[in-house]
C-alpha cells in the first residue's frame, strides 16, 4: 500500500501541474465575466446582504450579529459544497486529457479542491470586513481557526474523491447531489438559530460533520473560546474516515476511469 | 498513367451479297448524334463487319501498354415493327474478341468494351503500326421485321505507362548541404552521401546504371545499402536481385526493378582541403542535385550538422556501429504477457435507478469481453526504432496507450526505464480561453514537465512554432493549424530516451511539415528508442530498424524491418476491406 517513495516522486514531478490547474480553475471559475475574480468578494457579500436584509426581520434580535453569524457559516458551507461539486465533475470534465496522456488522475481532484480553497481564502476577507464594519471583536481564538478548517478540508477531499469516483461510472450521482447538498444546507444552521430546532430532531443536527465544522468555527469567530470538543472531536474523526474511504476507492477504481470516459 | 484516345481513319466493310451495306461510314470518326453511318436491313440479315484501322497512335516507346478501351454506340430505327439485333463483337488485330455489352436500342447509349493488356499482349509497336486494326462482327436482325441500323462512332482509348525514375540525395531535408551551406569538415573526417534511386512506374524491370560524380581527394571507406524490395499490394515484383556497387569506377546498380526504391550510402573519409562538389547520375532521371562539403584543414574542428543529425541510420548501418551495439545491450522497454481487456456492456447502464430496477429484477446482462491484446511479450532495448505494424483494430493504439501509461493492463506487466516522451496527441488540455503563452506552461505541466524546464525552453518553443506575434493572444482565436503547431513545438521540446509517435508526423503546412518531419527525425537520433504507428509501412521502413506486427490483438511477428513489412502486406491481399482502410501499403 505505502510505495511512498515512488508516489512522492511522481507528486512531485506533477506538482507544477497542480499549480497550473489551480490556476485554469480559478481563471474558468468566473471566465467572460467583466468583474472576473471580484465576484469571489462580491458573491459572498451580496448573498449576505440579501440574507441579512430576509432574515434578520425574521429571527430579530435572536442572532447577536447576523451578518457574522451567517457568513462565518455560509462561506464553510460554500467551501464543501463547490470543491466537493467541482471535485465531483472534475474526471469527466478532463475526460480528453485522461483519454491521451498519462497523468496522476487524482490532480484534477485535487486540483479543484485547492482551487476553491484559494477561492474560499479571498472570499474570508469579506468576513473580515464585515466583521470590522459590524464591530465584532476580534478574540485571541482566532488563532485556532486553521483547525476546524484543516479538517473540513480533510473531509472535502475524502467526500470529493469518492463522489469523482461514483460519477464516472453512474453519471446520476451528479444531479443527486445537488438535491443532498440543498439538503445539507438546511441540516446545518446556516441562517437561523440552532435553538429553533426542537430537542427531538437535534441528533440529525448532530450527526452532520458539516454541522460540527460551522459549530466549531463560529465557537471560534463569535463565542472567542476554543471550539466544544464534542462537535470538533466528531468532525475530526469523520474527516479521516471519509478521506481513508476516499483514497481507496478512488485508488481502486481509477484504472477503469478511462474505460468509462 | 497516360493515355490516348484516337478515332480511326480507314475504314472497310466485307462486302459480300447477303449482307447489310453500311452507308456514309465515314461518320463513325465524328461523335455527333446527327451525323451517323446507316445499314438497311432486311429480316435476318446481318450487317457486314467494318475493319478500322490508321487510328495514327503515338504511343513513347518505352510505355507500357495497360488496357485497350473501344467506345462505341449504336442504335436502331424508331419503329412499330423494329428489329431486334444483338451487341456486337470487337475483334483487335483478328486474335482476341469480346462483344459489347448492350444490344440495339432506340436511344444513343455510349458503350465501351476494355481489354487488359495482360491478356491479349500488345506492345507499343504492334499499336503505333498502321496495321493495327479492330474489327467489328454484328449479329444478324433476330425478327422479321425489316429496319436500319445506326452507328454513331467508334474510338479507341489506350491506356499505358510510362517509365519514371526519381534520383535524389535527401535534398527533401531543410538542411540538405547546398553551395551557401556546405557541410564543414576537416581533412582526415568522413562523411555520408546518400543516393536514392526510385522506380515510380515500375513499367520496365531493366538493370539500371548510376553513376556516382566524385571529386579527387575524397575515399571511399564504407557504403551501405538499404534493401530496396518492395511489394506493393497488387503488384509484386518478387525478384532476387542484388544491389551491385563498383567502387573502382563509382558505378551503382540499384536493386530495385519493379516499382520501389533503392538506397546507397556511402562513407568517405576526406583526404584533401578544398570545395567538393558530389552527384549522381542516371540516363532517365537525370542529375541528381549537388552536394556540397567544405574540406578545411586538419586542425579545424567539425561538429554534426543538422543535416547529418537528421538523416536516418539504416538497419544494415546499424549492425556495424560499435557505440549502437553497446547501448543495445540495455533493455528499456520490457513488456511481459500483457493483456488488455475491454469490458462491452450488452446494454449500457448508466444511472442508478436502470441499474437497481436490473439489480432487482435480475435482469443485469453479464457484459462481454473484448481482448484488445492477448498476451503481448516483447523487449526493446536501447537505441532500437520499432515500428508497430497491422490492419485496423489489430491493438496497435492500445499497446501505445499502455506503454505511455493512459491504460494500465489487466494481465501482465510493463516495465518502462527511462524518460518517456509520448506524442501521442498534440496540445492535450490546451484551454481555449487561455493565451498561447499561458497554453504552453499548461500543456507543458500536462505532459509533466517542471516549471524550470518550461521557462528555460519558453524561447525555443515560441520560435520553433512560428507564432510569436500571436502568443499573447487567447488560442480560440488561433486557426486550428496554428494549434497544431504550438501542441508539436510544446510536445517536442524534450530530449526524451524513449519517443513513442503516433502518425502525427506531419503538422501544419508543407513547410512546417517539412521542419517538424526533420525536428522528429533529429529526436530520434543519438541513442533514443522509438516506438511509432503509422499507416504508411514507407515511413515504418524508412524510420526504422525493427517491426512488430499486430493482429488481433497478438504478435505476429517481430524482426527487421522490411522483412516483417514484405509478409504483412502479403496478408494484407486476403484482409478485408475494412481492415485495411486508409493504410498506405508500400
Amino acid at each position: 500500500m505505502f510505495k511512498n517513495n515512488q508516489h512522492i516522486q511522481n507528486f512531485s514531478k506533477y506538482s507544477f501541474l497542480l499549480r497550473e490547474l489551480i490556476k485554469r480553475d480559478i481563471s474558468g471559475k468566473y471566465k467572460d465575466s467583466t468583474l472576473g475574480m471580484l465576484w469571489s468578494f462580491l458573491n459572498p457579500l451580496l448573498s449576505m446582504i440579501v440574507l441579512t436584509m430576509v432574515f434578520s426581520l425574521i429571527f430579530s434580535g435572536s442572532i447577536e450579529n447576523f451578518p457574522v453569524y451567517l457568513l462565518s457559516g455560509k462561506l464553510l458551507f460554500d467551501l464543501y459544497s463547490n470543491a466537493t461539486t467541482g471535485a465531483m465533475n472534475s474526471i469527466k470534465d478532463n475526460s480528453e486529457i485522461i483519454n491521451k496522456i498519462y497523468v496522476p488522475k487524482y490532480m484534477f481532484t485535487v486540483g479543484i479542491i485547492c482551487s476553491e480553497f484559494v477561492n474560499f481564502l479571498i472570499s474570508l476577507v469579506v468576513l473580515i470586513a464585515v466583521m470590522i464594519i459590524t464591530g465584532a471583536p476580534f478574540y485571541f481564538s482566532l488563532i485556532y481557526s486553521p483547525i476546524p478548517i484543516f479538517f473540513l478540508l480533510i473531509l472535502t477531499a475524502g467526500i470529493g474523491l469518492i463522489l469523482a469516483t461514483a460519477t464516472t461510472f453512474f453519471t446520476d450521482i451528479k444531479y443527486l447531489y445537488g438535491v443532498l447538498i440543498m439538503l445539507l444546507s438546511f441540516m446545518t444552521p446556516l441562517f437561523y438559530p440552532i435553538e429553533i430546532i426542537p430537542q427531538q430532531y437535534m441528533i440529525v443536527f448532530t450527526l452532520n460533520p458539516l454541522y460540527a465544522a460551522v459549530s466549531s468555527f463560529r465557537d471560534i469567530v463569535l463565542g472567542g473560546t476554543f471550539p466544544a470538543t464534542g462537535p470538533l472531536f466528531y468532525l475530526i474523526i469523520t474527516s479521516i474516515i471519509s478521506l481513508i474511504i476516499g483514497i481507496f476507492i478512488f485508488n481502486k477504481y481509477q484504472d477503469q476511469f478511462v474505460l468509462n470516459l | 498513367m497516360s493515355n490516348q484516345i484516337r478515332f480511326p481513319n480507314k475504314f472497310i466493310q466485307e462486302e459480300s451479297p447477303d449482307e447489310g451495306v453500311w452507308v456514309n461510314l465515314n461518320n463513325i470518326k465524328v461523335d455527333d448524334w446527327q451525323k451517323l453511318a446507316e445499314c438497311d436491313l432486311k429480316p435476318h440479315q446481318r450487317p457486314s463487319t467494318i475493319i478500322l484501322s490508321d487510328f495514327n497512335f503515338n504511343i513513347p516507346d518505352k510505355a507500357r501498354i495497360s488496357h485497350i478501351f473501344i467506345e462505341h454506340n449504336f442504335k436502331k430505327e424508331s419503329s412499330k415493327t423494329p428489329i431486334k439485333m444483338e451487341p456486337p463483337v470487337f475483334k483487335i488485330n483478328s486474335n482476341m474478341e469480346k462483344p459489347s455489352s448492350v444490344e440495339a436500342g432506340i436511344y444513343p447509349i455510349e458503350r465501351t468494351v476494355f481489354f487488359i493488356n495482360d491478356e491479349i499482349d500488345l506492345t507499343v509497336e504492334d499499336i503505333n503500326k498502321d496495321d493495327f486494326s479492330i474489327s467489328v462482327k454484328f449479329p444478324q436482325n433476330s425478327t422479321d421485321n425489316e429496319g436500319r441500323l445506326f452507328l454513331d462512332f467508334i474510338r479507341v482509348k489506350i491506356e499505358y505507362e510510362i517509365p519514371h525514375y526519381v534520383l535524389s540525395s535527401g535534398e527533401t531535408s531543410k538542411y540538405y548541404p547546398t553551395k551557401n551551406n556546405p557541410l564543414k569538415k576537416a581533412v582526415g573526417d568522413e562523411f555520408k552521401y546518400s543516393v536514392y534511386f526510385r522506380n515510380v512506374t515500375g513499367v520496365t524491370e531493366d538493370k539500371q546504371k548510376v553513376e556516382i560524380n566524385v571529386p579527387d581527394g575524397l575515399e571511399v571507406v564504407n557504403y551501405y545499402y538499404k534493401h530496396g524490395k518492395v511489394n506493393t499490394l497488387y503488384d509484386i515484383e518478387d525478384s532476387d536481385v542484388e544491389d551491385e556497387f563498383d567502387t573502382e569506377n563509382m558505378v551503382w546498380y540499384p536493386s530495385v526493378r519493379g516499382k520501389g526504391i533503392s538506397r546507397l550510402r556511402i562513407v568517405f573519409k576526406c583526404l584533401t582541403e578544398g570545395h567538393k562538389i558530389l552527384n549522381s547520375y542516371n540516363e532517365h532521371a537525370g542529375n541528381s542535385p549537388n552536394f556540397h562539403v567544405d574540406v578545411f584543414p586538419s586542425d579545424f574542428e567539425s561538429c554534426e550538422s543538422k543535416f547529418e543529425q537528421t538523416t536516418n541510420k539504416w538497419a544494415s548501418e546499424l549492425e556495424e556501429d560499435e557505440d549502437y551495439q553497446f547501448l543495445n545491450k540495455d533493455v528499456v522497454i520490457n513488456v511481459e504477457d500483457v493483456s488488455m481487456e475491454f469490458e462491452v456492456p450488452q446494454e449500457k447502464v448508466d444511472n442508478i435507478k436502470e441499474y437497481f430496477i436490473k439489480w432487482a429484477k435480475r435482469e443485469l446482462k453479464p457484459k462481454t469481453h473484448f481482448d484488445a491484446l492477448k498476451g503481448v511479450t516483447f523487449k526493446i532495448n536501447k537505441g532500437e526504432r520499432v515500428g508497430i505494424i497491422g490492419f485496423n483494430g489489430a491493438g496497435k493504439s492500445t499497446l501505445l496507450k499502455l506503454l505511455s501509461g493512459v491504460y494500465s493492463p489487466t494481465k501482465g506487466s510493463i516495465e518502462v526505464n527511462g524518460k518517456i516522451a509520448p506524442l501521442l496527441e498534440l496540445g492535450a488540455g490546451f484551454d481555449h480561453n487561455y493565451s498561447g503563452r499561458e497554453n504552453v506552461f499548461l500543456n507543458g505541466a500536462i505532459l509533466g514537465y517542471s516549471k524550470e524546464f518550461l521557462e528555460s525552453k519558453y524561447d525555443e518553443i515560441v520560435e520553433f512554432s512560428e507564432l510569436e506575434d500571436f502568443m499573447e493572444i487567447p488560442i480560440k482565436n488561433y486557426s486550428s493549424g496554428m494549434t497544431a503547431k504550438l501542441g508539436f513545438s510544446v510536445a517536442t521540446v524534450v530530449n526524451p530516451e524513449i519517443l513513442i509517435l503516433d502518425e502525427i508526423l506531419s503538422v501544419g503546412d508543407v513547410k512546417f511539415q517539412k521542419k517538424s518531419g526533420d525536428k522528429l527525425k533529429s529526436m530520434m537520433g543519438s541513442g533514443t528508442t522509438v516506438l511509432l504507428v503509422s499507416h504508411s509501412t514507407s515511413k515504418i521502413r524508412e524510420l526504422c530498424t525493427r517491426a512488430i506486427w499486430l493482429d488481433k490483438g497478438k504478435i505476429v511477428m517481430d524482426g527487421d524491418v522490411d522483412y516483417v513489412c514484405d509478409a504483412y502486406i502479403e496478408a494484407a491481399k486476403q484482409a478485408s476491406a475494412d481492415e485495411i482502410k486508409n493504410l498506405e501499403l508500400v
